[in-house]
């Protein structure tokens, strides 16, 4: 009966193991493809709906375009295309070849298409605070080497209208989890239009996130974000 | 030197007295409970706590 016991323990030893195992080389490349191909599903869609020439803001007047743009954004589904990204220094790209195309949302589920952005936070070129959040490993671990990013490299930001977004790095911080004052309004404290982006810290463990702040380098527009503290940022979520 | 042998069981019965036909039922059941458990709550879990790139949600998930 004893021998049966431990020769049955021994089994699902084994079955364990080799569960755990093959959801490690599940997570570590196999999600990777998952999103690959919902970022080339995103760029059909970009290409579909997004003007290859900027919109032009006195087309239908500065008031009109921006209650238009706000309207939009908030008929954008979530998990549609929000925005396209990516990184330069000298005019070259890096940390990603590809551009990133983020989507609207941030929760676990929509991050495996893409980076996300923070629905209660900033448009892009806004005058508060764009914030985005994206995979440090699997799910094509988008913000994989974020943390190389330098003085004088540039996040670029490309917005539905088709107007591209330039900012400028600031720095790079660990700070813990819960740590919501850096999605908030002015992470900087500086008053200036801001970018936020945030991944998990160290790289395969979420037990701090790496967050790196940007400036905008361009002339902002109308802010459309909530204007919440960081407290009524998480109410908000709750609900 | 050999001892005496065990008796085999009746055919279709094993050792435990339980038929084949019903342990190899309650094995596929096993699996696919276990399955489903690690799909629907421990994978989904593991992910939350090992893969989450987001600020705040620790917040939501903490007891008020």
């Amino acid at each position: 009966m004893t021998a049966r016991v431990v020769r049955g323990l021994g089994w699902l030893l084994v079955v364990s193991g080799a569960v755990v195992l093959l959801y490690v080389v599940y997570l570590l490349w196999f999600t990777g493809f998952e999103t690959q191909q919902a970022q080339r599903d995103l760029e059909e869609s970009w290409t579909l709906t997004v003007p290859d020439t900027p919109v032009e803001q006195e087309a239908a007047g500065p008031d009109a375009t921006a209650a238009e743009e706000d309207e939009e954004d908030e008929e954008l589904e979530l998990g549609a295309a929000f925005a396209a990204m990516w990184f330069e220094r000298d005019g070259e790209r890096i940390v990603n070849d590809d551009v990133l195309y983020v989507v609207n949302g941030s929760t676990l589920e929509l991050l495996k298409s893409g980076p996300g952005h923070y629905p209660l936070s900033d448009r892009p070129g806004g005058a508060g605070n764009l914030a985005i959040a994206g995979h440090r490993t699997t799910y094509g671990a988008p913000f994989w080497s974020v943390d190389e990013l330098t003085d004088g490299d540039t996040i670029h930001v490309v917005d539905r209208q088709g107007r591209e977004w330039r900012y400028a790095y600031r720095q790079q911080q660990i700070v813990a989890p819960t740590d919501v004052w850096v999605v908030g309004e002015d992470p900087l404290g500086e008053d200036v239009p801001t970018i936020t982006l945030t991944t998990c810290h160290p790289r395969g463990s979420a037990a701090q996130r790496l967050i790196v702040f940007g400036e905008l380098l361009d002339e902002p527009i109308e802010s459309t974000a909530t204007g919440e503290t960081p407290e009524e940022i998480v109410t908000e979520l709750e609900g | 030197m050999t001892g005496p042998s065990e008796p085999s069981p009746p055919s279709g019965t094993s050792h435990g007295g339980l038929p084949r036909w019903v342990r190899a039922v309650l094995l596929v059941v096993v699996i696919v409970v276990a399955v489903l458990v690690l799909f629907t709550w421990v994978f989904p879990w593991v992910e939350e706590m090992t893969q989450d790139p987001t600020i705040g949600a620790q917040l939501l998930r903490a007891p008020r």
